[in-house]
């Protein structure tokens, strides 16, 4: 598939990558239909976001079309048309009973780096630096989406792809 | 439990925490010229001078030598390496290692998963296997980033159902470790774990060489199996972002508490 990667200050590629797979019993495969540039994605450009590693494929806001779901995931279904936030959370943590996502125990791999850095960590994000996980984003042809059966957000069709995207991020955090 | 003396291992590597390990290769060779060049020269002064630079020289070449000053201690005081946890562990002998996680399980369940030690292995980043004997007795295989072959045997000498479980490692083993896993209601239905490890600190050569090559903070390995540990009971799976596992925190970071 093709995705954006980062390789460097002011210094990002389109370029052919694997495509992702499912890789925990949770997961899914998303296609992506619509994914958006943030304000902070310009905060990588710049080079001022540490842990980033060259390759790194951005994009935390996305949605599309579930392909492939992992056998513990019985919420999503292939076809279902998804928001994705951009917090990944595996909704059992005592923050995520609380419906404070952004800071769940337990998905973020590299939770050690985050910690040496600000004490503790968030949760894992898409496309966002190693300290938050190392998760390829979404700016992207597809896309993993751990801990799938919690955060994305089924859309009805009737609604449009453009007026339901934000709500990956920007919408809630303005 | 016993899950955490595989890391002994690490802290060998880890060392860190008492001693580092590269300094201590340097010192020994400084101590072995230093010792070897007063010896020699002493030697040949046959004087009363050369006799005592002889003499100055004979605990530097031995330093450099065992990788530590000759003590005076008593025979019972200075053994190490008995493989006996009372005599390698006793007191402030040894690094202790304290780490501690919450979960959102009931303790029960939390206890259960622990108990049942061939469970460990899918937390806990190197170890290979568990084989428990019916005597409370167990075998543990763990395997070093550096794919050094750990091997020992380890007994509970401490057991109270969903509250504690105490064990020490058997001589003979590879490693000489005690400790303790603690698990305490808190909030209800919340569980923290509480792990307190203690190992005999590698001595000599080989301690040193391997603290070289992995400089891990053992502390540091402890707390990320726990972290496993609790995404697994938590969320029924590990997080990850590759295929491959996530990566551990290098030896540039953290050291031992």
């Amino acid at each position: 598939m093709k995705a954006v990667r980062f390789y460097g200050k002011e210094d990002i590629r389109v370029e052919t990558v694997p495509d992702p797979r499912i890789l925990n019993p949770r997961d899914a495969i998303v296609r992506i239909t619509a994914t958006a540039i943030c304000g902070s994605d310009l905060h990588i450009y710049g080079g001022y976001i540490p842990t980033m590693e060259k390759g790194d494929i951005l994009g935390h806001e996305f949605m599309g079309e579930v392909v492939e779901v992992g056998r513990d995931n019985s919420r999503l279904r292939v076809g279902d048309r998804v928001v994705v936030p951009f917090t990944i959370a595996c909704g059992r943590c005592y923050f995520c009973r609380q419906e404070l996502w952004s800071l769940c125990d337990n998905s973020n791999p590299n939770a050690w780096m985050a910690e040496k850095i600000s004490g503790y960590s968030g949760s894992g994000l898409f496309g966002y630096s190693h300290m938050y996980g190392g998760y390829p984003g979404g700016q992207a042809e597809y896309a993993r989406v751990p801990f799938a059966d919690v955060g994305p957000i089924k859309v009805p069709d009737e609604l449009s792809d453009e007026q339901v995207l934000f709500l990956s991020e920007i919408f809630a955090s303005g | 439990m016993l899950s955490l003396i595989q890391y002994e291992v690490d802290m060998s590597h880890d060392s860190t925490a008492t001693f580092d390990p590269s300094l201590s290769q340097l010192q020994s060779w400084a101590a072995l010229g230093a010792g070897a060049a007063l010896l020699m020269y002493g030697a040949t002064r046959r004087s009363l001078t050369g006799l005592g630079l002889t003499i100055a020289g004979t605990p530097l070449l031995y330093r450099g030598l065992k990788g530590r000053w000759p003590s005076l201690a008593t025979p019972a005081e200075g053994r190490h390496g008995s493989g006996d946890t009372r005599e390698a562990l006793a007191g402030k002998r040894g690094v202790h290692v304290r780490e501690a996680v919450q979960l959102e399980k009931p303790v029960a369940e939390v206890f259960r998963f622990w108990r049942r030690l061939e469970n460990l292995p899918q937390v806990m980043e190197h170890l290979e296997s568990v084989t428990q004997g019916g005597d409370g007795r167990s075998h543990w295989i763990a395997r070093g980033p550096a794919g050094v072959r750990v091997e020992w045997d380890a007994e509970i000498i401490n057991e109270s159902e969903n509250r504690v479980i105490g064990w020490r490692s058997l001589p003979g083993s590879d490693v000489v470790s005690a400790g303790s896993v603690n698990f305490d209601p808190v909030r209800g239905d919340s569980t923290q774990v509480t792990v307190h490890l203690q190992y005999e600190a590698p001595a000599g050569r080989a301690g040193a060489l391997a603290a070289a090559l992995l400089g891990r903070s053992p502390s540091q390995t402890i707390r990320e199996d726990l972290r496993r540990f609790k995404q697994l009971l938590e969320a029924g799976e590990i997080a990850r972002a590759v295929p491959s596992s996530p990566s551990s925190p290098p030896s540039s970071f953290g050291g031992a508490k």
